[in-house]
């Protein structure tokens, strides 16, 4: 009965105390949903490079400041759309489909008070090979544009013309199997009776943006403000807003670590004095990546604009491209010991049991292409711990590629718990000969 | 003239800090030859152990652990929960006195409302000092068990801790001298602890069960902007947000994040020491 009684108070206790989270989830599921109202709102629509790509994005009129990297062409383009306010991300967002006009006029860029240049609007055109965008990405503008879009145009309708042509084959092939089987009547045939398949037409991989305008232009590091000034020689209103133009802070290279038991859950290594910690007896693989660190508020506004959450007293560190060339070099009291050159890997589902994978030397016969090509280090209790950096062609360590890899004692939990008594080892100490001292006073007459 | 008004006042200084240490040192040693603060340092390292531990397990499962400062979250979790048990140590030590009339007896001696109260504030700094001292070595220790980095940023991280500290022990004498009673200063220390931290985790938990529905009322919506107003407010007034805001600024070598925050928690420090002996001096020592 007592227990009983227990047991019922408990749940009173966890009713009430989960009574606030409920009534707040059944006010989330049972009132009314919000409908967006969306008003007719001049915005900037934004092409910016961010350092690999170009990223689309908006400027609607409560974004006051528009952040782009420097010495790179950016796009804005001035145009009129219906824009509608989403609670739950509270961020505006456009409705291109409803709305998607040009607004004529030319963009002013100011430093201070004083306008620096204007720019008129241009066609352009963002293409690139979705197999490697960052490589093959291309902004074409002004005259070259055209000349773009009618290439991507030939080399689109190219390829439509050969997957044509290659459903024909293929039908006459299958035809021809068709006819060379019935003709066989049940006599045996070999691969040399059947005509050679037709081969398949590889992917189109090519893609761009239909031409449109925008102002391109690419600025040094700076603040700037712009305003569009319409044909009528009056400002388009909200069309005034700050231009934050900024570039990297450092450059360094970060590593993508591959453990070999868990290829499927490799971890980045970015921050230059981060440490890589992995347990004894473990293999990894490193890959060299360039990174640049940014002014987080600047990179993160840069790819959205209304973000809020970035701060502008923080730095972050993105990636970009593998570096590839470099050597890595383990150190020893500063300087190298050891070196070794980037291997190919490729990575195989593993064949001994179900699940896993192995990591292998590439050597061509598995695949056409690498899984990865980086750095292997082996963690023993004879190796616990590398200092590692690349080393460039010309012998020099690069900046930033400096690491330290670490053999983490995994297996210290219990001694761990015991150092915590620590506190209590030090007050024993200190009570005990407090209590000797003060026995020892002695107290005359 | 000038000369004797210049010994006036180092004799004025002298004295203010004379008798400060001396109720410094009664408290500070009272403190420290007693178990509870030994058993709430361990209660702290405990917690970063598990914490810790909990690293270990995840490498182990992932083979794979990358971290700049593996230690500064144990460290953070051990030295808030420090510095907040000697912030509701010092609340409750000065309203007791006042509670016993044991300060009454105090002020007929060369002790005043203002000496009383830094003696107090700086006899608590002290004994978090000497925890402090405890906590690096098992920092050092647990960095050799492990086989961690060593890094300096972790005696920077700790000794920036004293300012959080320092705050937090402002921040329990003020609630003292405005609650007058021992019961009361607690309930006003324990209210505005939990109203600054409950307005925190309840943004959070508003922002996820807003990402997590599919639709959302307009008073759920007027919820989440007010907690996140609220809650932005007070992060420049939380010592604990400060002392985290300084600990990014370590990890990541931006001095000048450091700094700021540093000098904002100087400033906290100061206003809620100068505040507290303000109103204690208006009201008195028998409240």
């Amino acid at each position: 009965m007592k227990t009983m009684t227990k047991a019922f108070s408990f749940q009173k206790l966890v009713i009430r105390l989960l009574l606030p989270f409920i009534v707040l989830a059944l006010t989330v599921n049972t009132a009314s949903a919000v409908t967006p109202d969306s008003n007719d709102a001049f915005v900037y629509a934004i092409s910016a490079f961010d350092g690999q790509v170009y990223r689309s994005s908006f400027a609607p009129a409560n974004t006051e400041t528009i952040y782009l990297m420097a010495g790179e062409n950016n796009v804005l383009s001035s145009k009129k759309t219906e824009v509608y306010f989403w609670p739950l991300t509270q961020t505006y967002n456009a409705d291109w489909l409803a709305q998607n006009d040009f607004v004529d006029g030319t963009l002013e860029i100011l430093q201070g008070n004083k306008v620096i240049q204007t720019l008129q609007q241009q066609p352009y055109v963002i293409q690139y090979d979705s197999v490697d965008p960052v490589a093959t990405r291309n902004l074409a503008y002004g005259d070259d544009a055209d000349a773009a879009y009618e290439n991507f145009l030939q080399q689109r309708k190219d390829y439509q013309d050969r997957q044509s042509q290659y459903t024909m084959d293929y039908q006459a092939y299958s035809d021809e199997v068709s006819r060379i089987v019935s003709e066989a009547n049940g006599e045996p045939l070999t691969t040399a009776d059947f005509p050679s398949e037709p081969e398949t037409v590889p992917d189109f991989t090519l893609y761009s943006t239909e031409i449109t305008n925008g102002f391109v232009f690419a600025l040094p590091a700076g603040d700037y403000s712009i305003r569009l000034r319409l044909p009528d020689g009056s400002i388009q209103d909200g069309s005034e807003k700050g231009l934050v133009v900024f570039t990297q802070l450092r450059q360094a290279i970060s590593y993508k670590v591959i453990p070999a038991e868990r290829w499927t859950a490799p971890d980045y290594a970015q921050e230059p004095d981060g440490v890589i910690y992995a347990p004894n007896n473990s293999t990894l693989y490193l890959v060299p990546y360039m990174e640049y660190e940014y002014n987080q508020q600047a990179y993160q506004r840069m790819i959205d604009p209304q973000e809020t959450e970035s701060r502008a007293d923080q730095r972050m560190w993105v990636s970009f491209d593998p570096y590839s060339g470099g050597q890595m070099i383990v150190l020893k009291n500063g300087t190298a010991d050891q070196a070794f050159d980037a291997v190919a890997y490729y990575v195989s589902q593993s064949s001994s049991s179900g699940l896993g994978y192995d990591i292998e030397l590439f050597d061509g016969s598995q695949s056409s292409t690498p899984s990865f090509t980086g750095y292997r280090l082996d963690l023993t209790a004879q190796n616990p711990r590398y200092q590692i950096a690349l080393r460039n062609a010309d012998g020099s360590i690069i900046k930033g590629s400096e690491r330290q890899v670490r053999v983490l004692n995994t297996y210290m939990s219990q001694p761990l718990y015991a150092v915590a008594f620590l506190p209590l080892l030090a007050g024993f100490i200190v009570i005990i000969s407090r209590r000797a001292s003060v026995k020892k006073i002695k107290i005359e007459g | 003239m000038k000369k004797h008004f210049a010994s006036n006042s180092a004799t004025t200084i002298q004295a203010f800090f004379r008798s400060a240490l001396a109720v410094q040192t009664r408290n500070s040693n009272s403190t420290l030859y007693s178990a509870g603060i030994y058993l709430a340092t361990f209660l702290g390292l405990l917690a970063a152990t598990l914490v810790l531990n909990n690293n270990l397990q995840a490498t182990t499962k992932n083979m794979l652990f990358i971290s700049q400062q593996p230690l500064f979250l144990p460290l953070l979790i051990s030295v808030s929960f420090l510095a907040l048990l000697l912030a509701v140590m010092a609340s409750i030590n000065v309203s007791r006195e006042r509670d016993r009339g044991t300060l009454e007896v105090l002020v007929y001696g060369p002790v005043n409302e203002a000496t009383f109260l830094f003696g107090v504030f700086i006899g608590y700094l002290k004994i978090y000092l000497e925890m402090l001292l405890i906590i690096l070595v098992w920092a050092n220790l647990v960095t050799w068990l492990l086989h961690l980095a060593f890094s300096l940023k972790i005696l920077v991280m700790l000794l920036s801790s004293v300012l959080m500290a320092a705050a937090l022990i402002a921040f329990g004498i003020l609630t003292a001298v405005l609650g007058g009673k021992a019961r009361t200063a607690l309930v006003f220390f324990f209210v505005i602890v939990l109203v600054l931290g409950g307005i925190q985790i309840a943004d959070q938990i508003v922002t996820i069960l807003l990402q997590a529905s599919d639709s959302a009322s307009n008073s759920m919506i007027f919820l989440r902007n007010a907690l996140m107003t609220l809650s932005s407010g007070i992060q420049w007034i939380s010592p604990y947000s400060q002392f985290t805001l300084m600990m990014d600024g370590i990890a990541d070598s931006i001095w000048r994040t450091y700094f700021v925050h540093l000098a904002i928690m100087l400033v906290q420090t100061l206003a809620l020491i100068i505040g507290g002996i303000k109103i204690f001096e208006r009201k008195g020592v028998r409240g």
